[in-house]
């Protein structure tokens, strides 16, 4: 049976470094974007399952990158994370059909369990 | 006296013409001498040049003087035509040389006539003693005639030569031991000098004398013998005396002198007689003459003298009439005589280029022919005018030949002729063109008056404008002139608290109204604004009011002419309120970038703190079996990552601005409703639908 695959976008390094490490411990292939044109293309090669993503980075937004990704699967969940004016973020996301919101900083039992959900449904 | 003794005289008379004609003949010659005249075309002449008056060259350079007028007529006798020179070079070739020249020659090779006259030489002494030798100088004319006067007189003696009479006279006269020589000739000169003198000179006359004879060529034998020949008709005809007379004042004839002058004076006296007896005669049958004959022969010369008046009155009549005529033919005015008829009696030819016609269709004609409904009003307004002597500048109008008006001023005269009629004259002076210019010129005037008004219209809306403007202006305006307000706008009354008697030339300084900490800033910019001549200066300043209030001022200074002279414009604006805004301005960014700044550091830091609590996290669940220490400390992370989070949310809810564009390490910070709009404008309307 194929591991499942997570595609974590965040422009901060030791984010990405944290979330890799965290959720590689529930044995999830993970793999790391710096940015959405970065991710764009690793969503298109690699098959993720789930994509986690920041909003506010360089190139191109997390917003940009989950309008592409939604306009290809729309059922492909989503979950959003960012430290950035929280409350208008939290809307935006679920203005713009994103599957779930996590403020920075959050607990990372809380998204363990918010990818288990996505990806056992 | 009868006619018979009258016949007598008249046949002595005629003898006596006879024989003066035979004595003043020309010369009789032989067959030789004939010849030889015919084979020789001139004789040449060796002359001196500077023997005044005898032979010297004159002003023009031609050679004159009493031998060369003597030569002359001794050679017209003979009949051959001479030539002088004073060339010495060639002396050998001339034919004759004068007395004057004569040591110039070998005499062997000349022969001298006899003596033709003779030049007197006397000595002028301040004292009565003629011996020269106890003399020391000697003053004389400068001529080559009076060398072999002095040689040898004295060998130790002084020779002074002077150009003229008086300037030998003048230095003899210095000189008390000097002795003055003098050519008889110039005695009438000396005269007048010694006349002059308060004590008389002794004069030793004719204590010197040369022969003037003249030495021909001996290979020339004919030529001596025509010379001898003609020198003697030549002191029959007393031809020197005429010549010398020629050359001399009369008050000096007695300086002359020669031996043959007695053989003269018969033959003058001979022939004084003879004209005496021909004027006897004559007297004689003027006297028997008929007196009527006398009385009609005056009468006819009188007659005839009248004649040469009278045609010699019409002639100045003809020319006057001509002239006047022509005077008339070339005035730029119709000049016109009419008979009291309106009949043309004259009109000058001025006529044909003013009004068309030529005289002759005018003369003789009617004035009806170029006025034809007006010729009598036209004769009544001459003849009125004349008959009141009035030099008029009325005007009139004639129609010229080709119908055009034109326009004349005249003035007339009544004139009665010799058959009692009256004539008018009058002169028409063609005005036309003259009142077309006025016309123009009164048209003109009309459109400069017009300009003028309309331009002091302009002047004054612009007066106008610019007295709005400036009264109305919420700035101060006004003009400085050494620190005194020339002019200032109600605005400055208002911004100062003075009045315009306290402000405008009056003794209020304008330093008074700044403020006295903004006082040196002002005199800091003024003075680097003057001297470096910069067209404008703006200075922010406080100033103080009447009431001692301050308020904040932006001040532009700007150079002028005013009167002549250079003032400064100055324009105050109150920006008390202006400095307010820019204060509130100022804090609102300070704000805004605080804000910005927290919004964007909350951002930042978010991310490493999720990084520290989810590696507490991570560390938390590897570790099964941990101490108290271990959790103790794993609980303090969670706790300070708690406080930080706690301390950003109060940062980041300072304010809810969102801020486009502003880049922290070249983070773009997104407005998140914006970017959703853009990308899922669907869920806008979705959420409106819920």
């Amino acid at each position: 049976m194929r591991k499942k695959k997570i595609l974590i976008v965040d422009d901060e390094m030791v984010m990405r470094a944290m979330l890799r490490d965290y959720l590689s411990m529930f044995d999830y292939d993970v793999i790391t974007a710096e940015n959405g044109m970065i991710a764009w293309e690793k969503w298109n090669t690699n098959s993720p399952d789930i994509l986690i993503t920041d909003i506010n980075m360089p190139i191109m937004s997390g917003l940009e990158l989950l309008y592409k990704v939604k306009s290809l699967a729309p059922e492909f969940p989503i979950i959003i994370i960012t430290g950035v004016n929280v409350d208008q973020a939290r809307k935006s996301a679920a203005d713009s059909r994103a599957d779930a919101f996590l403020a920075k900083p959050f607990k990372m039992a809380e998204l363990a369990e918010m990818v288990k959900v996505f990806l056992r449904n | 006296m009868n006619n018979f003794f009258v016949n007598r005289i008249i046949l002595i008379a005629v003898l006596i013409i006879i024989l003066n004609s035979s004595i003043y003949a020309t010369i009789s010659l032989t067959k030789n001498e004939k010849n030889w005249i015919a084979e020789n075309d001139y004789v040449r002449i060796f002359v001196s040049d500077n023997n005044a008056p005898y032979e010297f060259r004159n002003n023009q350079g031609y050679l004159t003087g009493i031998n060369i007028d003597l030569l002359r007529e001794i050679f017209t006798k003979i009949g051959i035509n001479v030539i002088f020179s004073s060339e010495k070079e060639s002396i050998n070739q001339y034919d004759i040389i004068t007395t004057l020249n004569s040591q110039l020659i070998e005499k062997k090779e000349f022969a001298a006539t006899k003596s033709i006259y003779q030049i007197n030489m006397s000595y002028i002494s301040h004292k009565n003693d003629k011996d020269i030798s106890n003399y020391s100088a000697i003053y004389l004319m400068n001529q080559n005639q009076l060398d072999w006067v002095t040689t040898n007189e004295n060998n130790n003696i002084l020779i002074s030569q002077f150009q003229n009479v008086q300037d030998v006279f003048y230095a003899f006269e210095k000189d008390t031991s000097g002795l003055m020589l003098i050519d008889n000739f110039f005695f009438w000169q000396l005269n007048e000098l010694i006349n002059k003198e308060k004590k008389q000179p002794y004069i030793f006359k004719n204590i010197k004398e040369k022969d003037i004879k003249l030495f021909i060529t001996k290979d020339k034998p004919l030529l001596y013998n025509l010379v001898n020949k003609s020198l003697f008709q030549v002191y029959l005809n007393n031809t020197f005396k005429k010549i010398y007379d020629k050359w001399i004042s009369d008050s000096n004839k007695e300086i002359f002198y020669h031996k043959n002058i007695k053989q003269f004076y018969i033959l003058f006296a001979l022939n004084v007689m003879f004209v005496l007896l021909i004027i006897g005669l004559i007297i004689r049958n003027f006297y028997h003459e008929n007196d009527f004959v006398k009385i009609i022969r005056e009468k006819n010369l009188k007659l005839s003298n009248i004649n040469n008046e009278l045609n010699f009155a019409k002639q100045a009549l003809i020319i006057a009439e001509s002239k006047s005529k022509d005077v008339l033919d070339h005035i730029d005015s119709i000049a016109i005589t009419v008979d009291l008829s309106g009949k043309i009696v004259y009109v000058n030819s001025i006529v044909k280029n003013i009004l068309g016609y030529t005289s002759d269709e005018l003369i003789g004609q009617n004035l009806s022919k170029i006025v034809p409904d007006d010729s009598k009003k036209l004769i009544a307004i001459f003849y009125n005018q004349a008959d009141r002597a009035k030099q008029g500048t009325d005007e009139i109008i004639i129609p010229s030949k080709d119908g055009l008006s034109k326009i004349f001023i005249y003035s007339t005269q009544l004139n009665k002729q010799l058959d009692g009629n009256y004539t008018i004259n009058c002169i028409l002076q063609d005005i036309t063109f003259r009142k077309s210019l006025e016309s123009r010129l009164e048209a003109y005037t009309d459109h400069l008056e017009d300009l003028v008004k309309q331009r002091t219209q302009r002047l004054r809306d612009s007066e106008e404008r610019f007295r709005l403007v400036v009264e109305n202006s919420k700035s101060g305006v006004f003009l400085l002139s050494e620190n005194k307000i020339l002019f200032c706008n109600s605005a400055v009354f208002k911004l100062t608290g003075y009045s315009s008697d306290e402000l405008i030339d009056n003794q209020l300084s304008f330093h008074k109204l700044i403020f006295e900490d903004s006082y040196s800033s002002y005199q800091r910019e003024f003075s680097l604004y003057h001297q470096s001549k910069e067209s404008v200066v703006t200075m922010d300043l406080i100033f103080v009011t009447k009431e001692n209030k301050q308020f904040s001022a932006e001040l532009i200074l700007s150079p002028v002419i005013y009167n002549g002279q250079r003032v400064e414009l100055g324009i105050m604006r109150d920006v008390t309120e202006k400095k307010k805004i820019e204060k509130e301005n100022l804090e609102k960014e300070r704000l805004s970038i605080l804000t910005h700044f927290a919004v964007t550091a909350n951002d930042r830091i978010n991310s490493p703190l999720n990084a520290i609590s989810g590696y507490t996290e991570l560390i938390d669940s590897q570790i099964e079996n941990k101490n108290s220490l271990l959790k103790n400390a794993i609980s303090n992370i969670y706790l300070s990552v708690e406080i930080i989070e706690n301390i950003m949310k109060k940062l980041k809810s300072l304010s809810r601005i969102t801020i486009k564009d502003y880049k922290l390490d070249n983070l773009k910070v997104f407005d998140l409703d914006e970017d959703v709009e853009k990308y899922f404008p669907a869920s806008e309307e979705k959420n409106n639908g819920d």
